[in-house]
Parts: C-alpha cells; structure tokens; sequence
C-alpha cells in the first residue's frame, strides 16, 4: 500500500509527500513481485522544497542502509538526477523524511520528477537490495514520478457573470483551494488573483512566533492583534486572494482552502483573515467536509486567509459560545443565535425543552451551519421558540459521542 | 344568581383561554406523588400537591398540609444542572370557608436562567350553591393568584437588560368527584395575559387541563387495592399533550406505588407514610422520571416530605 500527498506542514510552507511503502504479503521477493503503487502526489510550495514523509517495511531484510531523494526538474537530464540522502537512521514502518534541497530548483520550474530509493541490508547474508518508489523493482529504477508545482494563479471574472478560480495548492488527491463568484457578487471586472503565501516570509520579522491561547472571546473579537492569536496550531494553508483595481466584492464569494489529506486528526478548523497582517479576525467557517479535506467560508474582502488547523478538541469546543440570547436580536441581526461549532456533515444538534421534548433539530445542510436561532423544527424551519432554558445534545457521528449542555432562549 | 355568576366566569374562562399568546413556564415539575402519576393529577390531587394542578382540588382537603420537594433533572447527562423545587401548603378553613392554599415552585439552571412562580390559591366545595347530593357528587372549585417571576444571567452583549422580569396571572379550577369513583377536574391556567418578555411582549401561554380519574377500594379482578388511574389532556397553543399515571397503596395504605408518563417520559414513584397521633402523618415520596428523548439520562430524581396535621 502506497499514499502520498503534499500539503503545508506547519508554518515551514514547504509541501510534504506523505507515503508508506509496505510489502505484507511478498516478504521473501520484496524485489520480484512488489506491491503496486497507486497513489500519487503533486507538489507545492512557494519555497521551492519538495519533502517527503515516507515509511518502509524492510520485509526480509534486517536494515534499511540509506534512503535517497532522487529528482529532476524539467528540461534537466533525467539520467543524471540530484540527490537528497536521509541522514537519520531509518527505523521499520517508522516515519522518516526526505526533501530537495532548496538551491536545486530553478526559479523557472513548475514540475518535477522525483524518485524514493531505499538501500536495505539482509539479514543472514548481508546482500544488499534496493526499493524504488514509484514502482518497487530493481529494474526499473529509471522511473519517476511527475508532479506539478503550485504556482499563482488568476482568473478573469466579470460583475455580471462571475467566475471561480481555482487553485492547485499542491493536493493532487483533494479539490484546490479555489473561490466561486455568483453573477452580481463582484463589481467590475478584471483578474481575480490566488497566491500561496509563505506564513513564515509573511510575518518574517514582523512578530514573535509563540503563539498566546485563544479565549472564547478573543475569537468573537473583530480585530485581533497577532499576538492575540493561538499561532501554536497548524497552518493548513495561506492564502492571498485579490485582484485588480476597481474589482470589488459586492456579496461574499464562496471560497474554500484544502488541508492535508494525510492530516487524519484534524478536528478543528479556523480561518483567519487579515489585509495587513496586523489586524486579524475569525472568518465564521460555513462548512467542513472532512471527505475531501476542504473548510469552506465566505469571501467578502480581498485579502490573506489562513487556515488554522488543529486536533483534539475538548466537549467546549462544539459548545455555543454564548449561552443566552434573545429572540429579537436575532431576528434584527445583532447576533447570529446559538452557534456550535467544529461540526460538520453527519454530526446533529438537538435541543429538548426542560420536559424533555425535543422541539428543534440542526442537520448539515442548513444554510445557516450549525446555529440555532431559536425556531422550531429542523434547521430552524419552523416558528420561534418560547422563552424558556432548553437542552442541548450535539451528537458527534465521527466520534461517536454526545455532548450536552444549557442554554436560554429569551424574548 | 350565584349560578348566572359562575356560568359568566365559565365562559370567560374559555374566551380567555382561546387567545393564542407566547411564553415560558412550560415545565410542570411540581409535587412528587403527581410527578409519580406522569403528571396526570387534574382529577386526583385534594393535597399540597395540588395548587399548582388544580386548585378546586384543595376544597376537598381535610388537614393542614405542608410538602417540600427537591430534585435534579436529567442527571448523568454531563454539562446539564438543572433543579426544580416545590413548596405547597394548604389550609383547610372550613366547609362554608373553603381552603386556602400558597405554593412556589421554582426551575433553575446555576448561571443561566431560572423560572420562580409564586401562588396564592382559594377553592371552596360548591355542592350548596348548586344543591348537590354530595351522596352522588362533590363538586368544587378554585382560583389562584399567581406570580411569575424569570431571571435571566445575560452576558455583556445584552447587559442593557434586566435580568428580572415578573408579571401576574392567575388560574381557574374546577372538579367533580363521582360517588363511583370517576373524577373529572378542568383547570385553566394562566388566565390573565402575563407579559414576561425582557424586549418584545413575551405573554405566558394559557394552558386547559382536562383531567379524568377513577378510584377504586379495590379492583375488580386483579384486586389491586387503593387503586386510582388517571389522565390529563393538556391543551396549549394549538397542542394537545396526553399525561396518564396509576396509583396503588399497600401495606395498609401506607406504602403507595405509582406509575404513569406521558411522550417524553416515563415515570415511576414510591411514598411511605409514617402516621403519628391526631391523625397526623408524614410522607416521603420519590419519584423517578426517565426522559425518553433526551440520551445518556439517569433519570430525573425527585424527593419530597410532606406533612398533614
């Protein structure tokens, strides 16, 4: 079994191949008969690095000797590719990471071609073989495998027609980050722009890194200082989406940013938003479809968007932050109404009255997320709720787990 | 004329009682041997238990009656602290007097929210206005004054908000006690429109009760001593809730089992009675609620004393 992607690692803005080579069943001809490879991988990063995480099963051999990067950039001699060798020991079935080196790549590059080599040690005679990835035999070393990397990209949209822009941010497996403007959304027309951001370049100088931890009211803040902010989490991607002059945003475009697909233990999304760096506030996150690794949000203002991506989340975190609201303010738009958050497709929201009648139900799907605004029925569908204190139960499908609390619906 | 008087209050109660208006106060949490019933108590409650159900039925009490109730509500469920409270008392004055009755009754959640109703009720047996045979009949009815009173904990986006917010109402309550052991109450709460809203008219829903119940010394067939079965048809903003409960009373009456629930809920109750001279006496009651739609739920558990004298 094989996969590979390539996705942000953190604020190194670097890509990463996460892959596993494993020969469970040919132990004994780990070079006759490998297993076959399917996954692939593209590749990104505005630094121009390539890195990969990779596992190997030694099979019959007693130790991997060496691990080696091998790569070519277009319009390079594929016979003679750079070298980038694993310093560390290589431990079975234990992650280990390869990558370019930086001042290998051409400026002008957008594909390159890589190739894993693995040197192993037998056990009783200490003949030595070698692993190939993308494909395991010996005689076909010569094989590599391509990927594109990520490059701006800008797409010409029109007031009265709209327009989506994608971007490949270097997940070949999932769907790019992109950003979709309905007819009427954007005034003008012109180029509308997506850049990969290096998180670290971005704020290179301009701040300290240790991140301080987010309060409840912090993240309902409008504007954050950078150091308001819980840095510590993952970067899943970052982002600048802008375009020429005299476009603007009339009605907030459907964005969406991708995170790693190998990120299995993301739990917990945000996206941020600053124009400068030096404001920030919370985007509200519409939705979250784990399946393909996407967070979706609205863009109203042309600017960075960074998503941060954490895991373990504690029962607070699916909580509505507020406990108490009141019917008119939602109805006037003061506040939204009751929002639980990090839940995505599966997960449900009932709220019971205190005789333990359930009276409103919230689903995926519902345009509004996870929020209740005191109506009745599934996704606020129906008439408002009475003055009262109502029960809530989040039934979360992936964790198989319930979540419980209070809250107060007033008029 | 004391006849025309009641048939215009009869029917002010129904024209009342037809206005659609909003509110709070929908939990009936009151009073243990009721809770062990399902709620269903319109017909069949003549105790402390009784004001808040209805309180024609304190008419038919006998004894002063003093009860306190203590509970916690859907406990196991993590995050969920929520109790409800019960005061009742009633004083029989005489036949001609009719009772007096005063209750509180109170529902809360630490920091959040609590709801607090304070009841001053008088119920008079009326067999003499309407010449009953009280051989065939005993028919009584009552009102309540009451106060309701709703704190609310807002946080700093709606600190321009009282957190209190009261306004008065009152009920009406009517029962019919068969010699055959069939009971029929109607109570009609929250007559007066009580606007209890902090932004925006909030008025507490009119809620009528029909209550049905039959006694019995003893059950034919099964024998099941001391045996009462009732319901309660609740009628409230265009919605009919169905409450039905059982009650039997063993070792010489002075140990009652009780079932009963309604859609959401089922409910169970035991209450022992220690007699004292005088024909005082001393009641413990508890009740245990299983919420069928809320999960992870131990139950609601409430626990009363009640004392007659």
């Amino acid at each position: 079994m094989f996969t590979s992607v390539f996705v942000f690692a953190d604020s190194s803005t670097i890509a990463v191949l996460t892959s596993y080579v494993e020969f469970p069943k040919f132990r004994e001809a780990i070079f006759e008969k490998p297993t076959e490879v399917t996954a692939v991988g593209n590749v990104s990063g505005i630094e121009k690095l390539l890195k990969i995480e990779t596992q190997i099963d030694f099979g019959m051999y007693k130790t991997a000797e060496k691990a080696e990067l091998l790569y070519y950039f277009d319009g390079e001699d594929s016979s003679n590719p750079h070298s980038s060798v694993y310093d560390g020991e290589i431990q079975n079935k234990k992650s280990f990471y390869l990558s370019t080196n930086k001042e290998d790549f051409p400026a002008s590059s957008s594909h390159i071609n890589y190739q894993i080599k693995v040197t192993f040690k037998k056990e009783n005679d200490d003949s030595i073989g070698s692993a190939y990835w993308p494909t395991q035999l010996t005689t076909s070393s010569d094989t590599f495998h391509p990927a594109t990397i990520s490059t701006s990209t800008s797409t010409y949209i029109t007031g009265s027609e709209g327009g989506t822009i994608t971007y490949d941010d270097g997940n070949q497996e999932y769907p790019d980050t992109g950003v979709t403007f309905e007819a009427g959304d954007v005034n003008g027309n012109g180029n509308v722009y997506i850049e990969e951001v290096s998180f670290e370049d971005f704020f290179a100088g301009l701040f300290p890194v240790s991140g301080i931890a987010r309060s409840a009211a912090l993240k309902a803040a409008s504007s954050l200082t950078y150091g308001e902010i819980d840095w510590s989490k993952r970067v899943g991607n970052f982002v600048w989406i802008h375009a020429d002059d005299g476009v603007s945003i009339e009605h907030p475009g459907a964005g969406h940013l991708s995170y790693a697909s190998s990120d299995t233990t993301a739990t917990k999304f945000d996206v941020l938003f600053t124009s400068n760096g030096a404001s920030f506030k919370y985007i509200t996150v519409t939705s979250i479809d784990k399946s393909q690794k996407l967070v979706h949000f609205p863009v109203a203002e042309w600017g960075y968007y960074i998503l941060m991506v954490s895991s373990n989340l504690d029962d607070n975190d699916y909580r509505p932050e507020k406990r108490v609201r009141v019917k008119s303010r939602i109805a006037n738009g003061t506040y939204e109404g009751f929002k639980f958050g990090n839940l995505e497709e599966g997960d449900v929201v009932k709220i019971f009255n205190l005789n333990g009648k359930k009276i409103a139900e919230l689903t995926a799907g519902s345009s509004n997320g996870f929020v209740w605004k005191g109506k009745k029925d599934t996704n606020n569908s129906g008439d408002w709720a009475e003055s009262g204190t109502y029960v809530y139960q989040i039934k979360l499908k992936e964790k198989g787990k319930i979540i419980s609390g209070t809250i107060a619906f007033v008029w | 004329m004391k006849k025309k008087i009641l048939a215009v209050l009869l029917l002010s109660i129904f024209v009342l009682a037809s206005q659609k208006a909003e509110s709070a106060f929908v939990d009936t949490y009151w009073g243990v041997r009721a809770l062990g019933m399902g709620g269903a108590y319109t017909a069949v409650g003549t105790d402390a238990n009784a004001p808040l159900y209805n309180i024609a039925g304190t008419a038919f009490a006998t004894q002063q009656e003093v009860t306190l109730m203590g509970s916690r509500l859907f406990t196991g469920v993590e995050g969920v602290e929520i109790g409800a409270n019960y005061f009742g008392y009633v004083y029989p004055i005489s036949q001609e007097y009719g009772s007096v009755s005063l209750a509180w009754s109170s529902t809360s959640t630490p920091g959040l929210r609590r709801e607090d109703t304070f009841n001053l009720g008088y119920s008079r047996m009326l067999n003499d206005i309407f010449k009953l045979d009280g051989r065939f009949v005993e028919f009584s009815a009552g009102v309540n004054i009451k106060y309701l009173l709703q704190e609310t904990k807002f946080d700093e986006e709606d600190k321009d908000l009282q957190g209190y917010q009261g306004a008065v109402t009152g009920d009406l309550g009517f029962l019919a006690m068969f010699s055959n052991g069939i009971g029929v109450g109607f109570s009609s709460k929250y007559l007066l429109p009580a606007d209890i809203g902090y932004l925006e008219k909030d008025e507490v829903k009119n809620v009528n009760v029909l209550g049905l119940s039959y006694y019995n010394d003893q059950l034919p067939i099964v024998k099941i001593p001391y045996f009462t079965v009732a319901a309660d048809i609740i009628f409230r903003n265009n919605e009919t809730f169905i409450r039905a409960g059982a009650e039997t009373y063993l070792l010489n009456k002075k140990l009652a089992v009780r079932l009963g629930g309604r859609k959401e809920a089922l409910d169970v109750g035991f209450g022992y009675t220690f007699a004292f001279a005088n024909d005082a006496a001393l009641t413990i009651d508890y009740a245990f609620e299983m919420p069928l739609e809320i999960e992870e739920s131990y139950g609601s558990h409430f626990i009363s004393v009640s004392f007659r004298f």
